[in-house]
């Protein structure tokens, strides 16, 4: 994202946390593949390892060189460059339809039964747009200090939760069959959209992005396996007949001042919903911005909001509809092509694109001061 | 027709309608004109510019065959000073009538040390503008230039203690009016030859005096010329206020919180000035202006280093508590209310629904009614004649605590949110702007949109102030971007020893970037 400033790793890394835990909360088992309890806490030990190997090209190619995906996309080829950009452009614009979508059905689900799921929509899209408009530093910034608050409810959840907690819920690893913990471990590992979004703002990082990627894969491995932890031991098998397991052992807790945790719980799937919407959107406006002409160009990111929009109210009509992206982004169709394939061709074909990679990299490793 | 649409384009369409051109909304002044050595011609001349004002002396006198007029503004002028300067000159020529005009200029300039402050003046412009400022003016014929001494002796209030930063065991020294007297007081403090003032002359009809003081070694020269840059943009032609300048300083206009602080302390300045900010102090105005200003600073004060850490500590979480009650505890309640009762505990959740059983309002009306009549009443809590004060705060607590509760117009749960956030928003009075916005607006959000709309509207406002840059410094550092080791004393105060260790400067935090040519 070349129109704005630079960022620190550090902001990044914890604003795609951030990010990625919706997609870690908003599982809804009772719509995936059928599987045990101990293949949902077991899945998400295994995701970390196949992310670390999915993920293996894009480390190494951000080894080499501080240019985003299309950048080097385009200097491979004027034509390639064009279809990355198109193929880019339907999974960011994708990622935030699905989020929108995901968002809505749980709060019109799990909290106002009654509201209309188009208020939930434009105001979220309203929140998201703004944010968008501010650009990315004001979204990293805001990612560093919402990572705080999502720990330290985090924390807050397990503490009330840690004598509720039945190890007994899980079972032995060697009963579980393989395929189950595969199942869950490929869909918690093809919900790393947030990947999309580091391959374009390699160049606003400052420090060294390969680092940052591996950070980011550690943290949100951690928080997934606490997460999926928590989920499996203090709700056990009443977990596959909830729509948002992690929803609902909040609605378990009780406590003198507050009676239910679940009410706040929501501020944690608003907080994630927001800041993913709005990186999201903030990306596909930079793609558009690259390639459209400036006075037009800069309505970008309004187009890219009433796409977005749209795409989500006539998704959200109905289960079925609302589940179409959702287990398309699940079964790893985007992933499998934007972030393990096109890395593997820029990769292969690095010398070509970046002759001298290694020498600017150490250059711009000198000029800019890591924070 | 062309010549119409072009006019529309250069001076606007009300222009062109009306009949207003550029040049006559151009203010008039007079063109620059030298001091002749004719003194009669002076005379005229200053006649004529001062239209017979009424608070402008003129003391005609001949010392040693010597024709001068001296000119004074009544009120302004020290009369003392200006005595003792006649009854030196009269004395030293009285037995002479061959005096020239360049001894009796070289004794004035050389031999009348009552004035410390002279200047030789060579236009009208100038000398009009050293007379307002309380100057002696002195014109002597055959001289082509003017004298000002600087014998001034206007009336100005006494320094006092600050009226809106009270403190426990700092200085109870407030700055007041007059520029070279806050000048003064932080000259006092730091004792630096480092300690630069800068004068500048803003308003073109008001001339008013703006020092911009900071210190050599510490500030960044991008700072200083940005701020430069921005103060030469103001178009205003009177200054009365400190205020004036604060919407020319500040970076992003449409913002809830202002980069540009502003202060009544002395000592509060000169700490600001040492971590490399300047500081704006204004003729007429006893509060000083201090860039960058960040949103960690609101919830510091000068009595934190004064106390144990410990303590310090407590009373900085305070105060971050405090300004999110005050944002926040009405929207959530009226939100909790509304939409998410089962969050209380069931004792409290019985009082709250048997005092909304009486109420004739939801309880979003009654928040925003309530918060209204306090705001009326804070409003004139500050206008109304002391005397008066004790009535309004009898009439207050009638009308709200009790009258308005045993009429059943509100509950007596909404008449303790008010007074909770009312108290707290005491706590930090330089947020008291945004944090009256943002209490309705959450009020109004909390009531339509339950907690998921204040979750929202929170996530926006921290969005406005990640986005902020006073200067090219990032707002919220050194929250966000982190900087840790300033972080000692954000949240909370740490030991003055671990403070001395490593100074603090504005321009060292992490992402900051500032840029002389704003």
């Amino acid at each position: 994202m070349v129109q704005y400033g630079k960022v620190s790793s550090m902001q990044i890394v914890l604003t795609l946390v951030v990010c990625k835990l919706f997609a870690v909360i908003t599982y809804t088992p009772v719509y995936t593949e059928k599987a045990e309890i101990t293949a949902v806490f077991l899945g998400g030990v295994v995701s970390t390892l196949i992310l670390l190997a999915a993920a293996t090209p894009v480390i190494l190619l951000f080894r080499k060189t501080q240019d985003d995906i299309l950048t080097l996309s385009y200097r491979l080829n004027p034509g390639f460059g064009f279809i990355v950009f198109i193929l880019l452009l339907i999974g960011v614009l994708a990622a935030a339809v699905d989020t929108m979508v995901d968002f809505q059905f749980f709060m019109v689900n799990a909290v106002f039964p009654d509201a209309s799921r188009f208020i939930i929509l434009i105001t979220l899209m309203i929140a998201a747009f703004y944010a968008s408009l501010m650009g990315l530093e004001g979204i990293a910034r805001t990612g560093t200090i919402l990572f705080l608050i999502v720990l330290i409810a985090l924390v807050t959840i397990a503490f009330t939760l840690h004598n509720r907690i039945n190890l007994l819920n899980l079972k032995p690893v060697l009963y579980e069959p393989v395929k189950s913990i595969l199942s869950v471990a490929w869909q918690d590992t093809a919900r790393n959209m947030e990947l999309l979004i580091f391959m374009m703002v390699v160049p606003n990082i400052k420090g060294k992005a390969a680092k940052s990627l591996l950070g980011y894969i550690l943290l949100i491995s951690v928080l997934l396996c606490t997460i999926s932890f928590l989920v499996a031991t203090v709700l056990g098998e009443f977990t596959f007949r909830q729509i948002f397991p992690f929803y609902m052992i909040a609605s378990v807790v009780d406590s003198k001042i507050i009676r239910r945790f679940d009410a706040i719980h929501m501020t944690l799937w608003v907080i994630t919903a927001f800041l993913r919407t709005s990186l999201f959107l903030l990306t596909a406006t930079s793609l558009l911005k690259r390639v459209l002409p400036y006075h037009i160009g800069k309505w970008s990111c309004l187009f890219s909001s009433v796409v977005i929009l749209v795409a989500a109210g006539f998704l959200s009509g109905g289960l079925q509809s609302s589940n179409l992206l959702y287990d398309f982004i699940g079964k790893g169709y985007p992933f499998v092509i934007l972030i393990v394939l096109l890395p593997i061709i820029l990769l292969l074909n690095l010398k070509r694109i970046s002759p001298s990679a290694s020498k600017n990299r150490e250059q711009q490793r000198k000029e800019e001061k890591p924070e | 027709m062309r010549r119409f649409l072009y006019k529309i384009q250069s001076e606007g369409l009300y222009n062109t309608l009306f009949g207003i051109s550029e040049e006559k909304k151009k203010p008039r002044t007079a063109p620059e004109s030298k001091i002749s050595s004719n003194l009669l011609e002076n005379v005229v001349v200053m006649q004529e510019r001062l239209k017979g004002s009424s608070d402008f002396n003129v003391r005609e006198l001949e010392i040693g065959g010597v024709k001068l007029d001296i000119f004074t503004n009544e009120g302004m002028t020290n009369i003392q000073t200006v005595n003792d300067s006649l009854i030196k000159m009269v004395d030293h020529f009285k037995e002479r009538n061959d005096a020239t005009a360049e001894e009796i200029y070289q004794f004035i300039e050389t031999k009348m040390l009552f004035a410390a402050e002279m200047k030789d003046v060579y236009t009208f412009e100038d000398l009009f503008k050293m007379m307002m400022s309380g100057f002696l003016i002195v014109l002597i014929d055959g001289v082509d230039h003017a004298i000002s001494m600087g014998a001034q002796g206007f009336q100005f209030r006494s320094i006092a203690e600050p009226t809106s930063e009270a403190n426990e065991r700092g200085s109870k020294e407030g700055f007041t009016e007059p520029i070279k007297i806050n000048m003064s007081m932080i000259r006092r403090r730091i004792k630096s030859d480092a300690l630069h003032f800068e004068m500048l002359k803003v308003g073109d009809t008001g001339q008013t005096d703006v020092c911009l003081a900071y210190l050599d070694h510490v500030v960044s020269p991008k700072l200083l010329s940005s701020i430069r840059t921005r103060l030469s943009k103001i178009d205003f032609k009177l200054i009365l206020n400190s205020g004036y300048l604060i919407p020319f300083l500040e970076s992003v206009k449409r913002s809830l919180f202002s980069d540009v602080g502003y202060t009544e302390r002395p000592d509060t300045v000169c700490a600001k000035i040492y971590e490399g900010r300047v500081a704006i102090l204004v003729d007429g105005t006893p509060f000083a202006l201090v860039v960058p200003y960040l949103f960690s600073e609101n919830f510091q004060s000068i009595d934190d280093y004064v106390h144990k850490s410990y303590y310090a500590t407590a009373i900085r979480c305070l105060k971050y508590i405090s300004f999110i009650i005050t944002i926040l505890l009405p929207g959530v309640y009226v939100a909790m209310g509304t939409f998410h009762p089962e969050l209380f505990p069931p004792a409290l959740l019985f009082n709250i629904v048997s005092s909304q059983e009486t109420t004739p309002f939801p309880m979003t009306i009654e928040a925003l009614i309530i918060f209204f009549i306090y705001e009326i009443m804070r409003e004139a809590g500050l206008r109304l004649p002391r005397p008066v004060g004790h009535a309004i705060s009898i009439v207050g607590s009638l009308v709200i605590g009790d009258a308005a509760v045993t009429a059943g117009l509100i509950g007596s749960p909404m008449v303790i949110v008010v007074a909770l956030t009312a108290i707290s928003s005491f706590v930090v009075p330089s947020l008291q702007e945004p944090a009256a916005f943002l209490k309705f607006a959450f009020i109004i959000i909390g009531g339509t949109m339950g907690l998921y709309g204040i979750a929202l509207g929170s996530l926006i406002v921290m969005v406005n102030a990640s986005t902020l840059t006073a200067f090219g410094v990032p707002y919220l550092s050194p929250i966000s971007p982190f900087s840790g080791y300033s972080m000692r004393d954000i949240f909370f105060r740490a030991h003055l020893k671990t403070l001395q260790k490593k100074e603090v400067r504005i321009e060292e935090l992490n992402g900051v970037h500032i840029d002389s040519q704003e």
